[in-house]
């Protein structure tokens, strides 16, 4: 069982560690809404 | 065909998952050639077949079963081999084993001299191997043994679906939270982003729907493949639904920086998780419902001390065989039923008969396989092993009885037989209904509902309902003592409104019983009975025999007699100690000339009492009375009074003078006796108080009554558990005691309750869920929840009759 339980744990690991890298390097910042930059523009 | 040339099988499978694929299995077993009989028994996983040999075989059931998409489970044994010398002995060993009917495969390793045997245990037995080997010239020796290889099977299963759970539970958990983060009444818990990203849902939902799930997938195949459909195709159906639209719309989220996206990874995971965690509970209850069999099994010893070519050795309790000598020393539990050839002990039989009082045995006596040798050193002669013991005997009555179909049980199969194909048509009419007219367009919340009709309607809970009552109460039977022959006897024994019950050995203990000792004023008792035990010594009429009991038991040593002489019908003419002894009936005084009338008015009393009472004259002059007669067991008044309060009518049949019978039902408490009947006019009263519209049950000791014990509703052998007498009954009252009767029917009263206890909640979950599913009130993990929930439940209801208590006395099982 314990066996199980740390497979399931180290795949858990992998798939938020893939993320993070892939959230630090790689994603898009987020489009700041339309509205808002018009309002900085005045 | 006859019955007779019928030959049964009993196969364990594996691969059943609910109802439909048990129902498939027989069905597909019922359709071949030279079947006459085949039911599947989902919980005990094993099928039954009654079949034509000269037709089919057990290859084609095996071959039938592995077609249909399961597996017939069969048990290894391994075997230390001696004598063999070259390839050529192997092979011949293999050759030799592999010929035995039952044995699927044999191995044998020359250079490590051991054989691996594959077979079905109904079918052979490890000593038939054994004797096969050493038929062929070889020894063989048993490496393990059977019941543990079994364990083992079950619980390295256990313990794998165990940690399939625990995988699925740590990936579904995230995916869990990300759900949280939709409710309006838990939007105030914190999800964090990585959670709610429809990539990350897909990398943690993907090991849980096709690693964990994959069983599921290969079931439903294995079922759409023969046409038929179970519990995994709903599940795979549902769960598949769920994970595909998700990850349809995951791919639809590219580019639109997709967190606003509807996904059911979370659905499709928690169902997962939750149904194998329903399955583990199933798992285990299971086997816990064959504790009774387990507790029997432990009653065994494991090895036992024989006697070979001169030497004392331990061996397997396997490889004892017929004609073995076979010490037991004092504390040790005696291995196989045999008879005593040297030695005297108490046996404490407790375990098989219920008597708490050890029982003293000596040279000429049997024994039982698995009782306890007490006190004594103690050499026997095996006279039955392996399935021919009393304790096999009686592990098969309980397994079968566990194995076999109530009749109130066909129905809910025929139902979940034909569940699936319907509920799949509910699903997808209520998607067309919510996609069409309630919410037009919304595919994601039709399929929603799709998935919670699919899955809320699996059927095992029905399929459980019944088999799982049947074992666990049948089980529980035998530990009061009760040995139910089939589910439909448990299920009709609580019907019985009226109770026959024989007299001799029934009602009384069936022995004649020393009872009465009067003598004239001038002889001295213990004198007298020292002189009548004396001369009856050398008799061997049970009369006698009760007499001289009678008188040890008192303390008083006897002598030898130095003559004696049976005078058949008259009695017994002995010289003792220089005195002259007559001892019989009335016309033996008569024949001496010996003046009796001052005995007559006693006489008289003691017989219309139903007392068989003996004049002795000694040196010519009357002396005194010895009666003897058969004593009412202490517990019948008691076991009848309970009967009465059950609403039972319970009349007493005898072969007896009416006078004798009346005192006799009187003093027990029976209201009404039939008397001066013969043997075989038993059957005809029990049919006649039946033609008068009563469910009868008759109670005999199972070998003179049993034309009465067929004819009844119910034929009850009151034995002792040694006695194969079970054959002639339905039921098996193994203590001697008539307190087993009320036991019997409170047992199957309680089984009932419990088996409509199951149906009606199986019924009202599977009514109750689907519409409410479809109307759209229950989301699809609740659902599988709920579905976990149900099988679970059922179970454990039904387990709740392993703790039942009908009476104050059940049985030592504690090995």
């Amino acid at each position: 069982m314990k066996k199980w339980a740390g497979a399931a744990i180290a795949y858990l690991v992998l798939v938020m560690a893939c993320y993070a890298a892939y959230d630090s390097f790689w994603a898009k910042p987020e489009p700041i809404p339309h509205d808002i930059e018009i309002e900085n523009h005045e | 065909m006859g019955d007779a040339a019928l030959k049964e099988v009993h196969l364990p499978i594996s691969g059943m998952t609910c109802a439909a694929c048990s129902s498939r299995i027989e069905k597909g077993l019922n359709k071949l050639d030279g079947v006459h009989e085949a039911s599947v028994n989902l919980a005990l996983e094993k099928a039954a077949i009654k079949y034509n040999p000269g037709v089919t075989s057990v290859e084609a059931f095996e071959k039938k079963i592995e077609d249909l998409g399961y597996a017939v489970v069969s048990e290894k044994a391994e075997f230390e081999l001696l004598g063999m010398t070259c390839a050529a002995c192997s092979g011949r060993i293999e050759k030799g084993l592999n010929k035995l009917p039952g044995v699927k495969q044999a191995v044998v390793n020359l250079a490590l001299e051991t054989g691996t045997v594959e077979y079905n245990p109904e079918q052979v037995s490890v000593q038939d191997m054994i004797k096969k080997v050493e038929h062929l010239g070889y020894q063989a020796k048993v490496k393990t043994h059977k019941d543990q290889e079994i364990e083992g099977y079950r619980e390295k299963e256990i313990e794998k679906q165990k940690g399939k759970f625990i995988f699925s539970l740590i990936l579904s958990i995230p995916l869990f939270w990300s759900m949280v983060g939709h409710f309006e009444f838990t939007s105030f818990i914190y999800v964090p982003d990585m959670f709610m990203n429809p990539w990350v849902q897909l990398a943690l939902a993907a090991p849980v729907q096709f690693f964990i799930g994959k069983q599921f997938y290969v079931g439903a195949y294995k079922a759409l493949k023969n046409k038929s459909a179970n519990m995994d195709v709903l599940v795979a159906l549902g769960t598949s639904a769920a994970f595909f639209y998700s990850l349809y719309q995951s791919f639809l989220s590219i580019g639109s920086n997709g967190h606003m996206v509807e996904l059911y990874y979370e659905t499709s995971a928690i169902l997962i998780t939750l149904i194998i965690l329903g399955k583990l509970f199933e798992a285990r209850a299971k086997g816990r419902s064959s504790e009774a069999i387990k507790k029997l099994m432990g009653l065994q010893a494991k090895t036992a001390t024989v006697l070979r070519e001169g030497e004392e050795i331990e061996i397997p309790l396997e490889e004892v065989i017929a004609g073995d000598i076979i010490y037991v020393k004092p504390g040790e539990k005696i291995p196989v039923d045999g008879e005593i050839i040297e030695g005297q002990s108490a046996l404490d039989e407790s375990m098989l008969t219920g008597e708490s009082v050890p029982v003293d045995k000596t040279a000429g006596d049997t024994v039982i396989g698995s009782t306890l040798n007490k006190n004594g050193f103690l050499k026997i002669k095996a006279t039955k092993v392996g399935k021919d013991t009393a304790l096999s005997q009686i592990i098969k009555v309980v397994e079968e009885a566990q194995g076999s179909k109530a009749p109130i049980q066909r129905m809910a199969d025929k139902i979940s037989g034909i569940f699936v194909p319907i509920v799949v048509s509910i699903a997808v009419v209520t998607f067309l209904v919510w996609y069409i007219w309630v919410s037009p367009g919304n595919f994601a919340e039709a399929l929603e509902k799709l998935i919670a009709v699919l899955v809320i309607a699996c059927p095992c809970a029905l399929g459980l309902a019944t088999p799982t009552s049947i074992m666990a109460g049948s089980g529980r039977a035998a530990e009061y003592g009760v040995l139910f022959k089939g589910g439909e006897h448990l299920e009709f024994t609580h019907e019985i409104t009226t109770v026959v019950l024989d007299k001799t050995g029934t009602v009384t203990h069936g022995k004649p019983v020393l009872t009465d000792v009067l003598t004239e004023a001038r002889v001295e008792e213990r004198a007298f009975l020292q002189l009548v035990g004396s001369a009856e010594k050398q008799s061997e009429h049970p009369l006698a025999e009760a007499i001289v009991k009678g008188i040890k038991d008192k303390g008083i040593t006897l002598f030898n007699p130095q003559e004696f002489e049976a005078i058949p019908g008259y009695g017994i003419k002995a010289k003792v100690e220089g005195k002259n002894l007559l001892i019989g009936s009335r016309r033996l005084m008569d024949k001496y000339d010996i003046n009796v009338k001052s005995a007559k008015l006693e006489m008289e009393t003691l017989e219309e009492n139903g007392k068989t009472a003996m004049l002795v004259a000694v040196d010519g002059k009357y002396a005194g009375i010895v009666a003897v007669a058969d004593t009412i067991k202490e517990t019948s008044r008691n076991a009848i009074n309970r009967l009465k309060q059950l609403g039972i009518e319970v009349i007493m049949i005898t072969g007896d003078n009416k006078r004798t019978a009346q005192a006799i039902a009187e003093e027990v408490g029976i209201d009404f006796a039939i008397a001066e009947v013969l043997p075989e006019g038993k059957a005809e009263e029990v049919k006649k108080l039946q033609n008068q519209g009563k469910k009868v049950a008759m109670v005999g000791d199972g070998i003179n009554d049993a034309p009465a014990l067929a004819v009844a509703d119910i034929g009850m052998a009151i034995g002792t558990g040694t006695d194969v007498a079970m054959e002639a009954a339905d039921i098996t009252l193994m203590r001697g005691d008539l307190n087993s009767i009320a036991d019997a029917i409170l047992m199957s009263k309680k089984t009932i309750r419990n088996i409509k206890q199951n149906l009606f909640w199986a019924f009202a979950y599977n009514t109750l869920g689907i519409p409410v599913a479809a109307i759209g009130f229950l989301a699809p993990w609740l659902a599988g929840a709920a579905m976990a929930f149900s099988s679970v439940s059922v179970v454990l209801n039904a387990l709740r009759l392993q703790r039942v208590k009908v009476s104050e006395k059940t049985f030592n099982w504690k090995g």
